[in-house]
């Protein structure tokens, strides 16, 4: 068998299948027809099959298994979509999905905000050790395993804890509280280590794109005698765009399926006041053993996550 | 499910849409099979039973919660110098990551499954036949000898959703008891020399450390134990045990539990607990007790060990007192379980390691002294040689106090899988800052408790 009567067949099958029709011109030597497509598909091949079997199997598993009632190990009952109506019907489990959108402000909002403005005044002082330490600081909680940080941060919360002594210090011991652990606190209290997580990377990320704009947009507003707060809407606010959207998608991402700062700091409590679907999935499928109403609330919170990040990523596209 | 909806108008383009077209294709190929199941034998009594433990060496794996890790390794090694021929091999792992394996260890179909397991509750797993049925055991070994409430925790139905009757699956080789731990110093700073002998002596006593600028008790935020206790205390032992066993029509939302609910509100209210009570774990409760901050803390035995070492002489232990003085005690207990996995090949000498450290009177002696726990077996048996004024003495008569009354109930943290976590926690936390009512704090309790045992 040579060659061509090899390859010919299978151009046909490949053809048929749904491959480009564009490769089936005629007046080309034949085996071009197949080869790009086929050396695309061996290329991909490797991550295709991971990205496939760790990823996309395990998401259809979660799938199929919040049709059921199972405690993972013994027998399933098919209930159909009971999961789902459990958990927009049970207000610990929709709960959750409140707090986790309350969390936003914390995990995105503030941190986009604060790192805009921290990025436009450390542009002035980009020259000098100062400016690197200051970078170097703001970032270094990236660098921190969130758990270690989340300790730290109970440790700075708790009822004699440092932001406790410092308020009594300075006479405002009316004000100190165990922060994690009372109802009205503990929610902003976690968004807050959030923050102080999130505001890093913003500032970062932006400080990049502000460092890839033409500085002459700069000189040029400077000369028009825009002021700071002029140079920064006309100029800095229109250049960030696409770092924008990345920081919003991204921290808007921690928010919605944030796990580790809440389940070291407070495990969802006081009561269920700090309940966020992650948490709620844990707790769910390994203490309670209830698979099948875990892997539906998992569903929900990727649902939710691409609601809110496919049309972020539509913005971030330029004209 | 708005946000179901909403998935519905995202145009499946490009990478996504063939995701989301294979993920959907994978479903429905899969959904038309139940997940699980597969993989559970059929029967899980043993074939022939013995206690010949042969000649031919064996060893046994054993899978155990890392803080009994001394403990079994002191068990393994007495076992092995009566017993030459077994080994024991012991892998210790932290509580709450052996307790989340514990399925996948027992249905693994590997050719090495552990011969011993430690096993806090048996229902699922006997119910899904993964653990061992001793009937057989229990017959050969004459454990019918040993009082029956021991092994009541242990027994499942064989839908597995009621304790108490049914098969034996598990053993206690020793039992945690709680209780009401006091400081005794506190106590005669204040006045009183004598334990408080009926629920109304306690909350004087309370009402004393408090006037007097003391904490008068302290627990963790979360805790459902002085709930319970309370309950006990109004309701008697039978209700409780019911509930927490899964007795058929079994509730907690009655008159006496209400009470219990409204006495620790009260407590809370009263400012008996610390400014920063729900900030209070099981760690902080204990650690700040025994520095001697408060006067009296709900507990287990399982602490008193710890305690004398850190105030010797200080700490006293009673069963918690009842409303009316009639000799009678009750508490929840939790037999400290082992159970063998449906799969190990070595069951005849597990089953006889078991039988040694339930009935030897060195392994009795190796669980007070290692443990610190009431170690299980024939009540008159010979307990080890404890001074008497300390806690664990005292731990040791209440346990026999209440032992003698049948007074030994489940916890209601045992009574399904989720109930701890899910819902008795963050409802104590709720309930000890007025934020739900006693009423609605046992109707919720139950509730969730009908919902777990799929009621």
């Amino acid at each position: 068998m040579t060659l061509q009567q090899w390859q010919g067949p299978a151009t046909h099958r490949a053809g048929r299948a749904g491959f480009s029709p564009l490769n089936a011109r005629p007046g080309r030597p034949r085996r071009r027809r197949v080869r790009p497509q086929l050396a695309g598909w061996l290329w991909m091949a490797p991550a295709l099959t991971a990205y496939g079997l760790f990823v996309l199997y395990p998401l259809s598993q979660t799938v199929r298994y919040s049709l059921y009632d199972w405690d993972g190990v013994g027998s399933a009952v098919f209930i159909g979509l009971d999961n789902y109506a459990a958990v927009f019907s049970e207000p610990e489990l929709y709960s959750a999905i409140v707090h986790a959108f309350e969390l936003i402000v914390f995990f995105s909002f503030v941190p986009t905000v604060t790192g805009l403005v921290l990025a436009a005044i450390l542009r002035e002082l980009s020259t000098g050790a100062g400016a690197t330490l200051v970078r170097t600081l703001l970032f270094l909680p990236q660098a921190i395993p969130l758990a270690a940080a989340a300790i730290a941060w109970t440790w700075l919360y708790a009822n004699n804890g440092l932001i406790n002594q410092v308020l009594r210090e300075v006479g405002l011991g009316r004000l100190a509280r165990p922060w994690l652990a009372e109802f009205d606190t503990a929610l902003p209290a976690v968004g807050v280590i959030g923050s102080w997580l999130a505001v890093g990377f913003a500032t970062v990320l932006f400080l990049a794109g502000i460092g890839k704009t033409d500085p002459s947009l700069y000189e040029a507003a400077r000369l028009d005698g825009a002021g700071r707060v002029r140079e920064f809407l006309a100029v800095t606010l229109p250049a960030l765009r696409q770092e924008i959207v990345v920081c919003v998608t991204v921290t808007v991402i921690w928010a919605l399926a944030s796990f580790d700062i809440i389940y070291v700091s407070t495990r969802g409590g006081p009561g269920y006041q700090t309940m966020v679907p992650g948490v709620a999935i844990v707790l769910q499928a390994f203490t309670a053993h209830e698979v099948g109403l875990a892997s539906a609330l998992a569903v929900v919170l990727l649902v939710m996550v691409l609601c809110v990040a496919l049309p972020l990523q539509r913005l971030g596209r330029p004209e | 499910m708005s946000s179901m909806a909403r998935s519905g108008r995202l145009r499946p383009t490009g990478m996504v849409g063939t995701a989301v077209a294979f993920l959907a294709a994978m479903v429905v190929l899969q959904a038309c099979s139940a997940p699980g199941g597969g993989a559970t034998p059929d029967d899980a009594e043993p074939g022939a039973v013995s206690t010949d433990l042969g000649s031919a060496p064996v060893t046994l794996r054993m899978h155990v919660n890392a803080d009994q890790r001394d403990y079994m390794a002191e068990l393994a090694a007495a076992f092995k110098q009566e017993h030459p021929t077994v080994t024991i091999e012991i892998t210790a792992e932290p509580p709450e990551v052996l307790q989340q394996n514990v399925p996948r260890i027992l249905a693994a179909e590997n050719k090495n499954p552990p011969d011993l397991l430690r096993l806090p509750t048996m229902g699922d797993a006997a119910k899904n036949r993964l653990v061992l049925n001793l009937d057989r055991y229990a017959e050969l070994y004459k454990w019918g000898e040993i009082p029956a409430s021991q092994f009541t925790q242990l027994r499942v139905s064989s839908d597995g959703r009621e304790k108490g009757t049914g098969s034996l699956y598990g053993v206690g080789l020793g039992f945690g008891v709680v209780g009401l731990y006091y400081n005794k110093k506190i106590a005669q700073e204040l006045g009183f020399t004598q334990p408080p002998a009926t629920l109304a002596d306690l909350e004087a006593m309370l009402a004393k450390a408090k006037s007097s600028g003391k904490t008068a008790m302290i627990g963790a935020g979360n805790s459902s134990f002085l709930f319970q206790l309370l309950w006990l205390a109004h309701a008697g032992p039978q209700p409780i045990s019911e509930w927490t066993l899964g007795a058929p029509d079994a509730t907690i939302d009655s008159p006496e539990a209400v009470r219990a609910a409204e006495t620790v509100r009260r407590w809370a209210q009263k400012g008996y607990f610390p400014a920063d009570h729900l900030a209070i774990d099981e760690t902080a409760a204990v650690g700040r007790f025994a520095k001697g901050e408060a006067l009296a803390y709900v507990n287990g035995n399982w602490f008193a060990a710890m305690l004398d070492k850190q105030l010797p002489g200080q700490v006293g232990f009673i069963p918690f007192p009842l409303v009316a003085m009639d000799g009678r005690r009750t508490a929840m207990s939790a037999p400290l379980t082992y159970a063998i996995p449906a799969r190990s090949t070595h069951h005849d000498a597990a089953a006889a390691f078991l039988n040694w450290a339930l009935t030897s009177s060195q392994a009795r002696r190796i669980t007070i002294k290692s443990a610190g726990i009431v170690p299980g077996g024939v009540a008159d048996q010979p307990a080890a040689e404890v001074a008497p004024g300390t806690a664990l003495y005292d731990t040791l008569t209440a346990f026999q106090q209440i032992s003698r009354s049948d007074g030994l109930v489940a916890f209601l943290g045992d009574a399904s899988e989720g109930i701890l976590a899910g819902t008795l926690a963050p409802q104590t936390q709720l309930l000890v800052s007025g934020r739900v009512s006693p009423e609605d704090y046992v109707r919720k309790i139950q509730a969730d408790y009908q919902r777990d045992l799929g009621r």
